[in-house]
């Protein structure tokens, strides 16, 4: 029994005093960063990645992982009392949560996507547990040009994810992509786009691009429009479902596992995109779709569940193939190099302690989450108290230190300042930030697995299409993009991002 | 002609410049041959791409089927105030460590804020400052001035 072997080596790593503690800091500081809208996973972890340099790689991932499930937590309960999504992956938990608080079951909508999320984490980390040595072995038999589809089949499924067009969405791909390759090119030594800056030489660090784009940018953001907010902090009581509500979340509850856990595997998809599907599935077949946005129990089950799942299943593709899957996974990317770890099938290999712990962690933290909370949810409201104009200049001088930190150049801060008016004014433009920092991340990568496949191949172009791997995974491809040009199938998608 | 979808004639026009910009830069690497690509070859195709979308980002946006969209209002005194703050911020960190350059981000990019109040502001920087102090040097002994460079 191979996986209870694995997942007692997990459990003793994750179970040790000092990887409890980072798991519970990272759960901690995730439901908090959840809470507070205005402050999203991507932008904590980048800006606790130098607190990290310190801690063992085990012990460093346990605790940015814990902030990004922690968030998926955190984030329902500002979408349910001030209809505000804390997290963009709660955006349509607002929908039928917020109106549920209004009818004074705020309660009972906390408890649902509490013990949704907390059911769904369980079984997103059984599947991790179960399907991640398969596809680590599978992905051993990956080739140069194997990879390469791989990320473009990636990239492919981040601008079915993006909200707005599908043109922008490739456009911020590719513009991520090229900035990815400033800096000296490995193979030859050559300078690119470097404009004898010397910051320049080593590329841009993805914190910096990562900051910008979500730290800065969105204060910017955030401080142009004025949001009024109406909480309903006091009527949050009988946080226990009747036996009815009950009924009704169950199946709602397993369906959005099922759905967020496949959509979570998939390169491109994510908590976001799953949390969208979980909620118009169960409108469509639920017996009370007329309730849907008016207060139906399923609507939020069904996508808090699916959200959690998605957020710990998204990381199979990162620690089977080392390819993200989405921002917060090209994080990850980020904390395995500085700790010298190379994602990719071998980490299962070379640091079993590390793999099954994260995954053993997940568990834990999961537990962790529903009694930080459902008992202690009074304190987070009270965050939601909280004016911006004390959170935000926290935010600018975490992520200042941040990137100051990444090697003690004040010509990071620059770069990012910069990167921040970018990622304003794309913003304004209806471009989203996250395809381009996976694009970032994925650039210099795939340049590389596109020389070595011809490299191998001798400059036959068709090795693409030869491999039946790579052949398969462009055929995936080739399908989406059709699917997505077909009319009716992109006015769904339309439909789909306009619910917020 | 009328310029219908705003936001994605402007997005347009900006990365056909990106790209043009970025191929004619990459231009100047060697290119290489199938076999052994050069890094030129890399950038040069994806600004190509990324040139030829964004032309035709910016003819659908002219189309008279197209979507009607306005840019909206550019937030410029936000924009300035935290950027310029944050800059400033990065300027002064070697001369005046730390806790002083935090007190000037705090304070000024507080002022960006349309609900300013000096004594919240000042509660946010000692707050802050108390923090930084706390975590980043007492506690992970990160590398930097943590006081004006005069007085250690």
């Amino acid at each position: 029994m191979d996986l209870i072997a694995n997942l007692s080596l997990g459990f003793s790593t994750a179970l040790s005093l000092q990887n409890l503690t980072y798991a519970f800091t990272g759960c901690l500081l995730g439901t908090l960063i959840g809470v507070l809208p205005g402050l999203g996973p991507v932008a904590t972890i980048a800006m606790l990645l130098p607190a990290t340099y310190g801690l063992n790689p085990t012990s460093a991932l346990i605790m940015l992982a814990g902030i990004f499930y922690g968030a998926q937590y955190g984030g329902s309960t500002t979408a349910i009392l001030v209809n505000l999504p804390g997290e963009s992956s709660s955006v349509v938990t607002a929908i039928d949560g917020y109106q549920m608080a209004r009818k004074g079951k705020a309660g009972t909508a906390l408890f649902t996507a509490g013990f949704g999320s907390f059911f769904a984490g369980c079984v997103a980390t059984l599947v991790l547990a179960a399907f991640a040595p398969q596809l680590a072995e599978l992905a051993f038999n990956f080739g140069p040009a194997d990879y390469f589809s791989l990320m473009v089949l990636g990239l492919v499924g981040a601008i079915i994810l993006s909200s707005g067009s599908i043109i922008k969405a490739i456009c911020m791909i590719l513009l991520g992509l090229i900035l990815g390759l400033v800096g000296t090119d490995v193979n030859s030594g050559v300078m690119r786009y470097t404009f004898k800056i010397p910051a320049l030489f080593d590329g841009i660090d993805f914190v910096c691009v990562a900051m910008g784009l979500f730290g800065f940018a969105e204060v910017i953001t955030n401080l142009s429009h004025k949001d009024k907010r109406e909480t309903f902090t006091k009527s949050v009581s009988g946080l226990w479902p009747t036996w009815l509500d009950f009924k009704r979340m169950m199946p709602a509850i397993l369906r959005g596992t099922t759905l967020g856990s496949i959509l979570g595997i998939l390169p491109g998809g994510g908590a976001v995109l799953s949390s969208f599907a979980a909620y118009t599935f169960e409108k469509k077949i639920s017996k009370y779709s007329s309730e849907f946005g008016k207060g139906a129990i399923e609507g939020v089950a069904g996508p808090e569940s699916a959200n959690n799942a998605a957020a710990q299943t998204s990381f199979i593709p990162l620690l089977t193939m080392g390819i993200p899957s989405n921002a917060v996974m090209a994080l990850m990317v980020g904390a395995m190099t500085i700790h010298n770890v190379q994602p990719g099938p071998q980490v299962m290999q070379n640091n079993p302690e590390l793999f099954w712990g994260l995954i053993a962690s997940m568990w834990v933290g999961n537990l962790m989450l529903i009694v930080l909370n459902l008992p202690m949810l009074g304190v987070w409201v009270k965050l939601l108290t909280i004016p911006y104009r004390f959170l935000y200049p926290a935010i600018l001088v975490f992520c200042c230190i941040g990137v100051y930190s990444l090697n003690s150049n004040v010509a990071n801060i620059y770069i990012t300042a910069i990167i921040s008016i970018f990622g304003y004014v794309l913003a304004k433009l209806g471009c989203e930030a996250a395809p381009m920092l996976l694009g970032f991340v994925l650039g210099p990568m795939m340049e590389e697995y596109f020389r070595r496949a011809l490299i191998l191949s001798q400059g036959d172009y068709s090795v693409f299409v030869t491999s039946p791997i790579s052949a398969s995974l462009l055929l995936v491809t080739a399908a989406l993009i059709t699917i997505m040009a077909f009319p009716s199938i992109k006015k769904k998608r339309e439909e789909a991002f306009q619910e917020d | 002609m009328e310029v219908r979808n705003r936001q994605n004639f402007a997005a347009g026009v900006f990365f056909t410049a990106f790209g043009v910009f970025a191929a004619v830069v990459a231009r100047s690497y060697t290119m290489g041959t199938a076999e052994d690509i050069g890094p030129g070859y890399f950038p040069f195709w994806l600004a190509t791409l990324l040139a030829v979308l964004g032309a035709v980002l910016t003819a659908t946006s002219l189309a008279p089927a197209a979507h009607k969209t306005e840019v909206g209002h550019l937030d410029w005194k936000s924009t300035l105030w935290i950027v310029g703050s944050v800059v400033l911020f990065a300027a002064l960190l070697q001369h005046l460590g730390v806790i002083l350059s935090l007190a000037v981000l705090v304070m000024l990019s507080s002022m960006g804020s349309h609900e300013f109040t000096w004594k919240g502001a000042v509660g946010s920087t000692l707050v802050l400052a108390a923090l930084v102090y706390l975590v980043f040097v007492v506690g992970l002994h990160l590398q930097f001035p943590t006081w004006p460079t005069l007085f250690a």
